[in-house]
């Protein structure tokens, strides 16, 4: 998809997303993908899932909930993902390498539910588990119930805790190799996540439950947990330069991609000004990453020689056309 | 627009689990349009079980006498106790026919969130009711919730040294595809696989 800038190319790839996810990447405040003046929005796809045909249609009212619709039936927004997967990279999304903890986590806590969608409620039901341990904590500190309420809140958390950082060493594993290759690819040498589990156990949270009652908190667990992007030369976080940060999210993404492909569940890539990112030896090195694999949407300011796009669509002034 | 009266009405209706504003709105024309005789009805039988249906003084379970049927019942296997966390969970087990035992209702699954602790639940009772000689299995059949696994647990570590503890086991619908199972579902079943015979 290729047009100056401002001309509606990321719009395009955004409605992409509306339409076969139910959401946008973008933006949580979903009045803003209405036009001003305008009471809807309505994005549409027509795509096949193998050989299945599958339509698509996701409205956002202004007032009132976002009706999705599956070939032609009212569906949950759950199906959506699940019928269609689609991974989506923008430039300006660093936090996942640059922030802090927390964003990491969720991260790959999404990415566990999309490469192994039976554990893909886990790390909820492990936030809920510890918002009651909070509570019975808090409870039995402030004098309003015995220890003893807490022990099946210990065990619960325990149990979901342990679950929780063996997925997360299970996906991180799966995924090392191909962040490996993929970030060598594009030009970061060994490029690492490790994840070290809590050693989370029921003896280990008993040990330290009078410190637990004192905050009213669960002090350890996956929550409190990290997963360690890296190279050779350090941490990405503090370490890499922002192109190597960039690089790195990227490479993310094709890594997930690899370890759906392996699990025969491909996913389509919505790909954002990624040849911006990389000079002219890694447009290259993307394009044979990407050659075979899956549908992938690209958006570049210019016609790209290095990229043999099936497809080009124009997009000047908000309307797209096939060039 | 309709007035106090009927808007009080559908305020209360709302309360009612499952019933949103349109479907209040709509019960309240209903018992509106229908005979004086048939909605009076209704508000007598609210009254009447509101007033005369308590908790049975041994298991939990609703009753118009001190004790409730299945208590008095001398049929009933007094050796196996199952545990649900309210009345109509209840009736569903007994909607099976396989449950010949007694029941004990606690009244609630444990949430510390909600202010639910041990000592809000009939817990005390069930474990004198455990420690009775009779007794030799109590079958803990709360939700498989998080609530009530975690109260499932909490009741086995205090009955083990009594009794047997049991749970009922997860598994697929009958009469359903498997496509249909969540995988949460089909998991456990497979995990709780048994032998053909």
């Amino acid at each position: 998809m290729i047009g100056a800038n401002g001309a509606g190319k990321t719009n395009l790839l955004e409605g992409v997303h509306v339409a076969t996810q139910g959401f946008s990447p973008r933006t949580r405040s979903e009045a803003r993908l209405i036009r001003f003046g305008s009471d809807a929005t309505r994005a549409i796809a027509r795509s096949h899932a193998r050989a299945t045909e599958v339509e698509t249609s996701v409205t956002v009212h202004r007032l009132g909930p976002k009706e999705v619709v599956l070939n032609g039936a009212p569906a949950p927004l759950d199906d959506l993902r699940t019928k269609l997967p689609v991974l989506v990279f923008l430039p300006d999304r660093l936090a996942v390498v640059k922030g802090g903890p927390a964003i990491r986590r969720t991260y790959f806590d999404r990415m566990l539910g999309r490469v192994s969608p039976e554990l893909a409620e886990l790390p909820g039901s492990y936030a809920k588990a510890l918002s009651q341990r909070g509570a019975a904590l808090r409870r039995v500190r402030d004098g309003l119930a015995e220890r003893a309420s807490i022990e099946p809140w210990t065990e619960t958390v325990a149990g979901l805790g342990a679950d929780l950082d063996a997925a997360r060493t299970a996906v991180t594993d799966e995924l090392g190799p191909h962040f490996r290759d993929a970030s060598e690819q594009l030009g970061l040498r060994g490029a690492r996540a490790d994840y070290e589990p809590s050693a989370i156990t029921r003896g280990a949270l008993e040990d330290r439950l009078t410190r637990d009652i004192e905050r009213g908190t669960t002090g350890m667990g996956p929550h409190l947990r990290d997963i360690r992007l890296a190279t050779d030369e350090g941490d990405l976080r503090g370490f890499g330069s922002q192109g190597q940060q960039r690089v790195a999210v990227l490479a993310l993404l094709l890594a997930e991609a690899s370890c759906l492909r392996d699990r025969d569940r491909p996913a389509a890539l919505l790909l954002d000004d990624v040849l911006s990112v990389l000079d002219r030896d890694r447009r290259a090195a993307l394009v044979s990453l990407l050659a075979g694999a899956t549908q992938t949407l690209v958006t570049a300011t210019d016609a790209d020689d290095v990229l043999e796009a099936g497809c080009v669509v124009e997009v000047v002034q908000g309307a797209a056309r096939i060039a | 627009m309709v007035g106090p009266v009927v808007e009080n009405l559908v305020a209360q209706l709302t309360k009612l689990p499952g019933i949103g504003n349109r479907t209040a709105h709509r019960l309240a024309f209903h018992v509106l349009r229908a005979s004086r005789e048939d909605a009076l009805a209704l508000a007598d039988a609210i009254r009447d079980a509101k007033e005369r249906i308590g908790f049975c003084t041994v298991c939990g379970n609703l009753t118009e006498e001190p004790t409730c049927e299945i208590c008095r019942d001398g049929r009933r296997d007094p050796s196996v106790i199952c545990v649900v966390e309210h009345p109509v969970d209840l009736v569903s087990v007994e909607r099976t026919s396989e449950f010949r035992g007694r029941y004990h209702v606690l009244g609630g699954a444990l949430s510390p969130l909600d202010g639910v602790d041990p000592s809000d639940l009939r817990i005390d009772g069930l474990l004198a009711r455990a420690r009775a000689d009779e007794v030799v299995e109590v079958v803990l059949a709360t939700n498989p919730t998080m609530t009530g696994e975690a109260t499932a647990s909490f009741l086995a570590e205090q009955l083990r040294s009594l009794v047997r503890v049991t749970r009922p086991a997860s598994g697929l619908p009958v009469g359903a595809d498997l496509e249909y199972a969540d995988e949460v579902t089909l998991g456990r079943a497979l995990a709780g696989r048994r032998e053909m015979v």
